[in-house]
């Protein structure tokens, strides 16, 4: 359960997300006679995430009748910022100073002599390139700067961005700037993030831990929406860096914003903070629009020339290439913020294991490169898209255009040279090299392997642990082999020292001549699951050897490409991944996959589909019918009831099921209704106990006799002070909140016969490294749940995001809180992860519910508040699947069925609770629904029978060792067990699992069996034996 | 007669030591190591709070000794360790499956406690990252 929802969850996110149909909500929700609504989403600004519209000043502005000269003005070729001027085209042949004054006219700058300063020159043969820096009155004018080109002594472009010179009053501060440093401090303070940076560790922030400059500032970028302000950098801490924009005369935070040391794949905003930096030095966001896609010719590092692609910005050449079908200009800022390119950087030597990695754009000035360690990233990167587009219809890793990005030059945590390179999530990182390879960026399967990570990611997403994680590492060496597909090795070219073979790997031979594990250093790879390395999953041994046993898949790989041909073999082994295999899939699965995507693409029966099996059976990977990874508790055995409110919350009922009538109706204790509930009643697994806080906010127990019907009652929390509780289905522990609205859960635990509680914060974890994604604090908690295992809270939380520019957005979400570690018997780490990263615009989920017996399914509500629709939806955590259960107009709280095959939920439009079928997959409806219990609410459905809650229904089937002998046989062998078994069935099968012989002998308990099997033709079989202690698989060879 | 003093001498030495490996060292003890990617190559290491460091080269070598350090710094890296309180700490999780990984393992008699990340940013307390630099340029150079 614990790898289920902590580790599992990252699916759903990215599959959530995907969906259109999810549009966040915004508004606070509040409780309105107890339950939790979602307010009127018009009742406040619409966008979490505003995003001001930017007023550049367009080339419409121009005064064309100053510009005769300066004729080719043209409008941004797209919807971006900034202004884009073509000059004479060789008319005139200009002056520098005559073009910056037209420039300026045309740019309403008063004067450009004195307001544009010049910041640097690039000469290159036929060329010049000078930028410039809008000042007013000896303050810069931030993030206004032009770039004005001359080729072949002709002033004939400029590119940029300036704002019309301010008209500001006066440019005399009030504050000084350490008054401005002072109240960014005071608020990082308030935020609890600020820290003192003790001197021996600001040489990693710049030598201090905050500055502040005077500029002028354009809020929203508006022209005439100038301020004087502190532009404040400052360090809260070694990883983090700040940028507030402080009113210089009131104080006021005009803006402020994270700006932590990294780069972004395909995000808004690009920030370089360098430490020490100013925004002077920035490439930033004023370079547009492009120049436009380029081409080079450059060698290698293997000294071959390619030909690869590049961007030309402002007279810079970038190794972005734009050139492929993904490439998306109109959501693209170049050079920084592009989209759907394949994009080559550097770490400037720096390790990205460290808080002081420092990558930035590889740039020419004349379009040629020298780099041949960035000339290979480039190219490689390229040749492994076009495999995927060409091979596979795959658009890109994440098969939506999605950046790929290669970085050079990393070095390890202790900056010595990298003799690896590896997949970070979202790029890939090359090191240079060091004593077993030279630098890998030179390779095409290094490159091949490190994108199929990222395919994997965006597929399956095989968690990196065990077989699962060898699977992943098997498919990127799978790829990368059919990438560079001129052999079967991994990393020959790159291998100078180490590996006897010369190859890191070989999937055609993972032994690679070697002995055994004790040669994994030198290249040895398992080739068959009799030489599984068994090891645990920890990192200290690999994850449970995800690079070693990969060997196993890799062979299997191999032989099937060898009995169906390349062509073939990747493209089922891809559909495999992508259709079938999910985040914990196992060896077994794969066969199973590879086996029905060969049916899928060549039919049933085909040779391409017996070759599957054949290939797998090689390589001891069994037809076993696939780990279940749904492991699905067995069912509630008691008869069933409903526990609810009415529509008034003003008592509680018990609904029989199994008969059809109230049980008790309402719930009485000693003759008198018990107090109604503030919150939906929670049960025990067995139903004996139920916990509630009532309306008079305290905590109660109800003990139910099912027997007899008699009711207790406990107040175990007598103060009034209560808002939510629930109790584990064990019953051994009950998660609390109070009326404070913190952002706290309480969990107390009974399970030693003492009373142990803990307090677990609440937080959104951080899935985005984008700076303009923030998924705000959480206030408060609300509806909760214990998973099976009492090891897992699952919960809803409203959260806010501060916005500068409007009202504050508020939303509800769902996560998964670890408040108990049953293997310590203690409280859990309090790690929370989340069922979305960051909620869609104007939605918001809750009132999440575990299926009875699946769980890894829940169900919750979801609001849309663009269409103000509302849905139970469900959600499959293993697979990442989301199915819509029922569509109506308000909260539904669900509640599923005591076997899994029905949902009841509130139906606001009626005051009832409403019952509906699902699916087999438990997360889609079926049919339309009726009513359940008229004028009930928040039904809660359980059972009052007893039931593991921790063990599963699939239990492993034993297996037994032994020994078979001749194999190959001829006409008889030999079973030895090595002890006496009695044997129920045997029976030998062909590689598509089809029986070709039973053995119906009367069979003694024996240690050893003979077995002479009659009518087989020559070939390679699966025999299987069941005996009293357990079930015995092998490859049979008739010879 | 001076040959039989030097062994007895070597004999009373040996026998004085008790010589222990990480798997059985019955005090603190604190492991590091990163490895992965695409060459899947490990690098583990543990410092026993006696000074002795230990070294393995892949996920199954069995770790030998390498360095020794002072004893006393030995205890204060162990303590240091285990006052990061791993067991406690919130990682942040982040887009993806990064395929290099870092660990530190704290281990001593009143228990173990572990902590991997691969993007630093996932460990919001950098003491940890620090030490573990720390650590790592310590193992491969002690008299640094």
């Amino acid at each position: 359960m614990k790898k289920t929802i902590l580790t599992l969850l990252c699916v759903i996110i990215s599959v959530l997300m995907a969906q259109a149909q999810f549009k966040s909500v915004e508004g606070s929700s509040s409780h309105q006679g107890g339950a939790k609504t979602i307010s009127d989403p018009q009742a406040q600004s619409s966008d979490p995430h505003p995003v001001q519209p930017f007023a550049p000043r367009m080339i419409d502005d121009v005064d064309f009748a100053q510009l005769a000269q300066y004729s080719n003005v043209q409008s941004s070729p797209r919807d971006l910022p900034g202004f884009w001027i073509d000059g004479p085209q060789g008319r005139d042949p200009g002056d520098e100073q005559v073009f910056l004054q037209a420039v300026a006219k045309m740019l309403n700058l008063n004067d450009a002599s004195s307001e544009l300063r010049e910041q640097s020159r690039i000469k290159e043969q036929g060329a010049e390139h000078v930028r410039y820096q809008q000042f007013h009155q000896g303050i810069e004018v931030y993030g206004a700067e032009f770039r004005a080109h001359r080729y072949h002594g002709i002033w004939a472009k400029a590119n940029g961005h300036i704002y019309p010179s301010p008209q500001l009053a006066s440019v005399i501060p009030s504050l000084s700037d350490s008054d401005a440093i002072n109240v960014a401090t005071q608020d990082l303070r308030s935020m609890g993030i600020y820290h003192e940076i003790s001197s021996d560790q600001l040489q990693f922030v710049g030598g201090s831990q905050a500055s502040a400059k005077l500029v002028i500032y354009h809020v929203n970028r508006k022209s005439d929406a100038e301020r004087l302000v502190y532009h404040v950098q400052i360090f809260p801490s070694v990883s983090q860096s700040w940028d507030y924009f402080i009113d210089a005369a009131s104080g006021e935070i005009i803006r402020a914003n994270k700006a932590s040391c990294q780069f972004h794949a395909d995000h808004r905003q690009t920030t370089d903070c360098a430490h020490g930096h100013n925004h002077d030095d920035h490439e930033s966001v004023a370079i547009r629009p492009p120049d436009g896609p380029a081409t080079a010719v450059a060698t290698d590092l293997l000294g071959v020339n390619r030909t690869i692609n590049t961007y030309e910005v402002g007279g810079d050449f970038f190794l972005i290439d734009a050139s492929r079908d993904m490439f998306s200009p109109s959501r693209s800022s170049m050079p920084n913020e592009p989209v759907g390119v394949i994009w080559t950087i550097t770490g400037n030597g720096t390790s990205p294991f460290t808080d002081n990695f420092q990558a930035s754009h590889v740039v020419s000035g004349n379009n040629i490169w020298t780099d041949r360690s960035a000339v290979s990233a480039h190219f490689n990167a390229g040749q492994a898209y076009e495999y995927f587009k060409n091979t596979h219809g795959r658009e890109s890793l994440n098969g939506s255009g999605g950046n790929i990005i290669s970085v050079i030059d990393v070095v390890d945590q202790n900056g010595n040279e990298m003799d690896n390179a590896f997949w970070n999530g979202q790029a890939m990182f090359y090191g240079n090299g060091d004593q077993v390879f030279s630098d890998l960026a030179a390779a095409l399967d290094v490159a091949g392997h490190e994108i199929s990570h990222g395919v994997v990611q965006t597929t399956a997403n095989l968690e990196y642990i065990g077989q699962s994680g060898a699977m992943n590492e098997s498919f990127a060496d799978i790829f990368g082999a059919m990438i560079d597909r001129d052999d079967w090795q991994m990393g020959e070219d790159v291998v100078i020292a180490g590996f006897p073979s010369g190859a890191l790997r070989d999937l055609s031979n993972p032994n690679q001549g070697l002995a055994g594990p004790q040669d994994i250093n030198r290249g040895w790879q398992p080739d068959h699951m009799d030489e599984f390395v068994e090891l645990d999953n920890t990192p200290e041994q690999d994850n449970g050897g995800v690079h070693i046993n990969s060997g196993i898949p890799n062979k299997a790989f191999h032989n099937y490409a060898v009995l169906v041909g390349k062509s073939k073999a990747e493209r089922v082994f891809y559909r495999a991944l992508l259709v079938y295999l999910t985040k914990s899939s196992q060896f077994v699965d794969l066969r199973l996959a590879v086996e029905a995507s060969a049916k899928d693409l060549f039919g049933d029966g085909s040779t391409e589909m017996s070759a599957a099996s054949e290939a797998f059976v090689m390589v001891g990977i069994g037809n076993t019918g696939g780990s279940d990874t749904q492991e699905d508790l067995d069912t509630n055995p008691g008869d069933e009831y409903v526990i609810c409110t009415d529509w008034n919350q003003s008592t509680l009922y018990i609904f029989n099921e199994t008969t059809g009538e109230f049980f008790l109706n309402p719930v009485r204790v000693n003759g008198v209704n018990v107090d109604g509930p503030f919150s939906k009643p929670s049960v025990t697994d067995d139903g004996a106990t139920v916990v509630y806080v009532a309306s008079d906010n305290t905590v109660r127990a109800l003990g139910i006799d099912y027997q007899t019907g008699n009711v207790t009652q406990q107040v175990i929390g007598s103060e009034p002070i209560w808002r939510s509780a629930v109790i584990s289905k064990d019953g051994n522990r009950i998660a609390a909140i109070t009326d404070e609205l913190v952002n706290e859960i309480l969990v107390f635990d009974f399970s030693t016969g003492q009373t142990l509680s803990e307090t677990f914060e609440l937080f959104n974890p951080t899935f985005s490294n984008d700076p303009n994604v923030s998924t705000g604090d959480v206030d408060y908690a609300d509806a909760m749940e214990f998973d099976p295992s009492g090891e897992f809270l699952m919960y809803d939380a409203q959260s806010t995001i501060e916005s500068d520019f409007g009202s504050d957005i508020s939303y509800w979400d769902i996560g998964f809180l670890e408040v108990w570690d049953a293997d310590a018997e203690d409280f859990g780490s309090g790690r929370i992860e989340k069922l979305f990263s960051q909620l869609p615009e104007n939605t918001s989920i809750g009132n999440p519910t575990f299926s009875k017996n699946s769980p890894f399914i829940i169900s919750f509500d979801f609001f849309d508040g663009n269409q103000n629709a509302y849905a139970v939806l469900g959600a499959n955590i293993e697979t990442g699947d989301v199915g819509t259960i029922h569509e109506q107009s308000g909260l539904g709280y669900p509640s599923y069925s005591v076997t899994d095959d029905q949902i009841i939920y509130d139906d606001p439009a009626n005051d009832n609770i409403s019952i509906k079928n699902v699916q087999a997959n438990k997360i889609q409806g079926s049919g339309s629904d009726a009513d359940y219990i008229q004028g009930g609410r928040w039904g809660t459905w359980y059972a009052d029978g007893e039931r593991d809650l921790t063990t599963s229904t699939s239990d492993p089937i034993a297996t037994i060792e032994a020994n078979v002998s001749p194999n190959a046989f001829t006409t008889e062998f030999v079973i030895d067990f090595g002890r006496v078994v009695e044997i129920s069935h045997l029976e030998i099968s062909d590689m598509n699992g089809r029986s070709v012989w039973q053995d119906g002998a009367q069979r003694d308990a024996t240690q050893s069996y003979t077995v002479r099997p009659s009518n087989l033709t020559l070939g390679v079989y699966l025999l299987r034996v069941e005996t009293s202690e357990g079930r015995y698989m092998t490859q049979l060879i008739k010879k | 007669m001076k040959h039989s003093y030097l062994v007895v001498c070597m004999c009373l030495l040996a026998c004085g030591t008790t010589k222990y490996t990480p798997e059985d060292y019955p005090d603190s003890q604190v492991r590091w190591g990163s490895g992965g990617g695409f060459s899947g190559q490990m690098s583990r290491y543990a410092l026993l709070d006696n000074g002795e460091i230990f070294y393995a080269k892949s996920a199954v070598d069995s770790m030998v000794q390498i360095h020794t350090i002072d004893e006393n710094l030995a205890k204060q890296l162990c303590s240091n360790a285990t006052s990061l309180n791993l067991s406690q700490l919130r990682k942040v999780p982040t887009i993806g499956q990064s395929t290099m990984q870092h660990y530190m393992k704290v281990m001593g008699p009143d228990g173990n406690a572990e902590v991997q990340w691969s993007d630093p940013r996932e460990i919001p307390n950098p003491s940890v990252t620090r030490l573990f630099n720390q650590l790592m340029a310590m193992a491969k150079n002690p008299s640094k």
